[in-house]
């Protein structure tokens, strides 16, 4: 911070994990370019920011020693990548534990699972700003996935310790292989099967290599935008509080475009001959019940806060779909039994079918 | 004067022994590599460490290497106005180099080992696959600092003795 | 401070420092400690430095390099590598420069294995330059035709560079490999054809075998038996490359694998070999990647003080024709890729340059093949070309005046070749049109 005129100036460096985005309406274009443009424009340029993209300042899983260290100030990344210094941040991966963009804002912010995850965060130095949904994530592969049985066998990639437990549980083999190299994967064969948001098809082109996506596992994924807290803290009060309304304001925002972002996914995917797989409810379940015996399991035995995470994400999932019961059909457009949804209340999409697969 | 001579020779021996262990290293690595591409292409049932393991052998190899790679003289140099000056002038020259150096190697060593004591504390633990205490994995830097910092000091004293008394205190780059 | 001095503070730093004869590494790692202590933050940018050089070196895609110079160590002290120049000296070396020309395929094939640079040149560096300067070429060209051959990696895929750029402007991977291939092979083209001529003028630079001297056709046949053993170490590397069982970093542990196998048959294994290919190894290994830790700092620095961005935006801002911006764009890799690694450049100029080729209207698929000779050409270009530097470490007898002077001509041969594309962008785009019908 520097003195100009009398007022004190702020300037806050952001280190992005992502590339940069390509149109205005993506999710990751509302939480850091509106955020940060926002920000200078209601502070009358009293804070602002310097944006690098594409882990220019530091990688992405060091990052989060960076920015707890003060390198620089703020930094955009999905905190997967934190895990192995906070491993309560994994919580985002786990497979099905969200229900859509409102189901997943309301974990987060309304409820101690929510608080849970921040005071991780917190713990390390770092203060979180606000949440990016970044639209579904599911398996994006060469042969269909409509059962756990279709994964025997195949070759899938691997994201993390606690997915490969259960990915082995079902037989798939493992290939480590970076980002950078999973599309050469897939394309050679090396790769059957990966674990992506479905956005890819189209932005890391992958329509090229998959011919499948089937049923989502993280509804959507998120990722988020954080500050290093001492650089929080010298910010004076009503910056601060600019600051939260903003983080608030492009959350939605990004929560709303994450929902168009899907829609664009499945019609992408659709045009361009990638089919997505509908699933047998029976085997949907059993799939469920390992992936919670397995992964949510083994997440919960990591440490107190995550057990406790764990039990709330459960009781308050419960309560939330009790006061939403629209969405207890969440998982049924991806489903073979699936009618079409004509007496079906929840708001997936606008068109009259809503049968993704 | 000789304990120096002494120090200096058992910092060089030390360095001049990393192509053992780091040749090994690396044909272990190659020979588990493989292995898993044939249990993955026809067992379907790869290891789930050997890429974890390779990606930081890779650090293991870059950082323990800078030490060898001094002791021997093979940092590479652009030489165009250097091969001109006299050995006085060229130990001026390699006197900043070694100051550049040293200012490398302390960073790594004080804040690699303050990452190392940090990640202990917090029981960090990589990710990939291994489930290595990231402490562990982060050990190569303070010590990758250490082999080539002393063997910079070395390589000062003898450039700082070629200055002054126009020849070195003892000759590291002979096998 | 005004930002244009910075930017010529830490240019001419380096500049200054590396033509002293500061070793390479300590210069780039020095000054971007002292500039980021200065410039970015004070302490806290130690931490960057630490953990940048980290994430560098524990890279997945790095992983390749130890793999690769470990099996290029292997085939050269267990002679497989000059058994293999042999046949190709026997087969064509009536041919005036005709070893130059089966070096620049060895070096493009060897390059298409990888898509990183700096493993190719080590690589076929190692293994080409001895079996050349035993048959009398020309030190000189011997040293531009595995440098030019091995920056060929990039442009032939699969490619890393490639893939990065995929991103950045979200274009098909798949068919930015495609527009390469074109582009790479006439490259290498290009580059046996002036071997050739220059042979042919001056023959004391790549002499034939003379008339009487030549082989029969039967010491020819045999000599391919000894092509055999590395030949299928090769083989089974881009194998299970292209059959889809390794990835790239892999099948540099299978052709290690192989390697050693067939050093074993030969009964090569001794210890004095295996000694010769830890140290060769060792040396390489411990040479390249300090250059990388320096140059990824010094590259950081150039961001963060917001010099590559201050000297794109002055393009980007000057409402300029549109051929104009693409070809001031160009110039400004060409011109920071003397400086640092144009894979970085790309990532500090992305968010300027790239919406705004976008707007003009350029394909950018072609654009991505421009950009990629630019990386070719970065790793050749003095000051700072990382080939030359490894090369060094090759052969350290060499002077890197020598060095400079050798990559001049393959760096006017791959300027051409990007003028070709920029005039004709179907010489890119032909092979993806067909294939994608984009
Ligand atoms: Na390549
Ligand atoms: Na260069």
């Amino acid at each position: 911070s520097e003195e100009e005129g009398g007022e004190e100036t702020y300037h806050l460096v952001l280190n992005s994990s992502q590339h940069p985005p390509y149109f205005d309406w993506e999710p990751k274009y509302y939480a850091v370019e509106e955020f940060t443009q926002l920000v200078e424009e209601r502070t009358n340029n009293q804070v602002t920011f310097d944006i690098y993209y594409s882990n220019q300042l530091a990688g992405q899983r060091e990052s989060a020693d960076a920015l707890a260290r003060g390198t620089y100030d703020m930094q955009e990344v999905n905190g997967a990548f934190w895990t192995e210094r906070i491993p309560e941040l994994y919580v985002v991966s786990l497979m099905f534990w969200n229900y859509g963009e409102e189901h997943t804002l309301h974990m987060m912010r309304n409820t101690e699972f929510g608080e849970l995850y921040e005071q991780s965060l917190e713990d390390y130095g770092i203060k979180l700003m606000h949440f990016w949904p970044a639209s579904v994530t599911g398996y994006m592969s060469s042969t269909p996935l409509a059962s756990m049985s279709d994964m025997n066998g195949l070759i899938m990639n691997q994201t993390s310790n606690l997915a490969m437990d259960y990915h082995q549980q079902v037989g798939a083999g493992i290939a480590t292989m970076p980002t950078v190299e999973q599309y050469e994967g897939l394309m050679r064969g090396t790769l059957d099967a990966i674990q992506f948001p479905f956005y890819s098809l189209e932005t890391y082109r992958y329509v090229e290599v998959v011919d499948y996506i089937s049923l989502p596992t993280l509804n959507p994924a998120i990722s988020m935008v954080t500050i290093n807290q001492d650089s929080w803290d010298e910010l004076p009060e009503d910056i601060q509080e600019i600051m939260i309304e903003t983080s608030q304001e492009v959350e939605m925002k990004a929560a709303e475009a994450s929902k168009a972002m899907t829609e664009r996914a499945f019609e992408f995917a659709n045009e361009n001959d990638v089919t997505c797989v509908a699933m047998d409810r029976e085997d949907f379940e059993s799939m469920r019940s390992a992936v919670k015996t397995h992964l949510w399991g083994k997440y919960a035995s990591i440490n107190e806060r995550t057990e406790r995470m764990v039990e709330v994400l459960e009781e308050e999932t419960e309560r939330w779909l009790e006061a939403n019961p629209e969405f207890k059909q969440y998982f049924d457009p991806y489903l073979t039994d699936y009618s079409g949804g004509e007496e079906d209340e929840h708001n997936h999409s606008d068109d009259e079918s809503n049968h993704y697969c | 004067m000789s304990i120096i001579i002494q120090m200096m020779k058992a910092i060089t021996i030390v360095n001049k022994s990393m192509p053992w262990f780091i040749g090994s290293l690396i044909a272990v690595v190659s020979f588990l590599l493989a292995l898993d591409v044939v249990l993955r292409y026809f067992f379907s049932a790869p290891t789930v460490w050997a890429f974890d393991l390779s990606t930081w052998s890779t650090g293991v190899v870059a950082f323990l290497l800078g030490g060898y790679a001094l002791a021997k003289g093979h940092h590479v140099r652009v030489d165009i106005l250097f091969e001109r000056f006299s050995e006085r002038t060229k130990s001026i020259v390699d006197v900043i180099g070694g100051m550049f150096l040293l200012l490398i190697a302390s960073t790594l060593v004080v804040v690699g080992f303050s990452y190392v004591i940090h990640y202990f504390q917090i029981g960090a633990t990589s990710s990939g696959g291994m489930e290595m205490p990231l402490w562990v994995q982060w050990l190569i830097v303070p010590i990758g600092g250490l082999l080539i910092g002393l063997q910079g000091l070395v390589k000062l004293i003898n450039d700082i003795a070629m200055i002054t008394r126009g020849k070195p205190l003892y000759v590291t780059e002979e096998e | 401070m005004e930002i244009w001095i910075i930017a010529l503070l830490l240019f001419l730093s380096l500049l200054t420092f590396l033509l002293l004869g500061v070793h390479v590494a300590f210069a780039l790692g020095g000054i971007s400690i002292l500039f980021g202590l200065i410039f970015w933050n004070g302490l806290p940018s130690l931490d960057g430095f630490v953990l940048g050089t980290y994430e560098r070196t524990t890279q997945a895609i790095l992983t390749a390099l130890p793999l690769y110079i470990f099996m290029a160590a292997v085939l050269m002290y267990s002679d497989l590598a000059d058994d293999m120049y042999e046949a190709i000296y026997r087969w064509f070396g009536g041919v005036k420069g005709g070893l130059a020309a089966g070096t620049s395929i060895v070096a493009a094939v060897f390059a298409s294995m990888v898509g990183v640079a700096s493993v190719a040149t080590a690589a076929v560096g190692m293994v080409a330059r001895p079996s050349m300067l035993k048959r009398k070429y020309d030190d000189q060209l011997t040293l531009g035709v595995i440098m030019a051959g091995g920056v060929l990696g990039a442009l032939i895929p699969p490619s890393i560079v490639m893939i990065v750029y995929a991103a950045e402007a979200s274009v098909s991977a798949g068919a930015l490999f495609m527009a390469g291939i074109v582009p790479g092979i006439m490259a290498c083209l290009l580059f046996i054809v002036y071997s050739l001529i220059l042979c042919y003028f001056r023959p004391e630079k790549g002499p034939s075998v003379e008339v009487d001297m030549r082989y029969t056709l039967r010491e020819k046949f045999q000599s391919l038996k000894s092509i055999v053993l590395p030949g299928l170490v090769i083989l089974l590397a881009l194998g299970s490359i292209y059959l889809g069982v390794a990835t790239p970093t892999e099948a540099g542990a299978v052709g290690a694998v192989g390697a050693v196998f067939a050093a074993g048959v030969r009964k090569k294994l001794t210890f004095v070999n295996i000694k010769q290919i830890f140290m060769m190894t060792a040396k390489l290994c411990g040479i390249v990647f300090w250059i990388l830790i320096g140059a990824v700092a010094y590259a950081r620095i150039v961001t963060v003080t917001g010099t590559g961005e201050w000297l794109g935006s002055m393009i980007t801002d000057a409402g300029l024709n549109r051929w104009v911006v693409l070809i001031l764009i160009l110039l400004f890799f060409l011109v920071l890729g003397m400086f640092i690694d144009t894979v970085a450049v790309l990532l500090i100029t992305a968010p300027l340059f790239l919406p705004v080729l976008g707007a003009f209207d350029f394909n950018m698929v072609w654009f991505g093949i421009l950009f990629t000779i630019a990386v070719c050409i970065g790793n050749l270009t003095p000051p700072f070309g990382i080939s030359i530097f490894i090369m060094k470490g090759v052969a350290p007898d060499i002077r890197t005046s020598t060095l400079y002077r050798a990559v001049w001509p393959f760096v006017f041969i791959l300027l051409f070749c990007m003028i070709l594309v920029l005039l004709f962008p179907e010489i890119a785009m032909f092979v993806p049109t067909q294939m994608l019908g984009q």
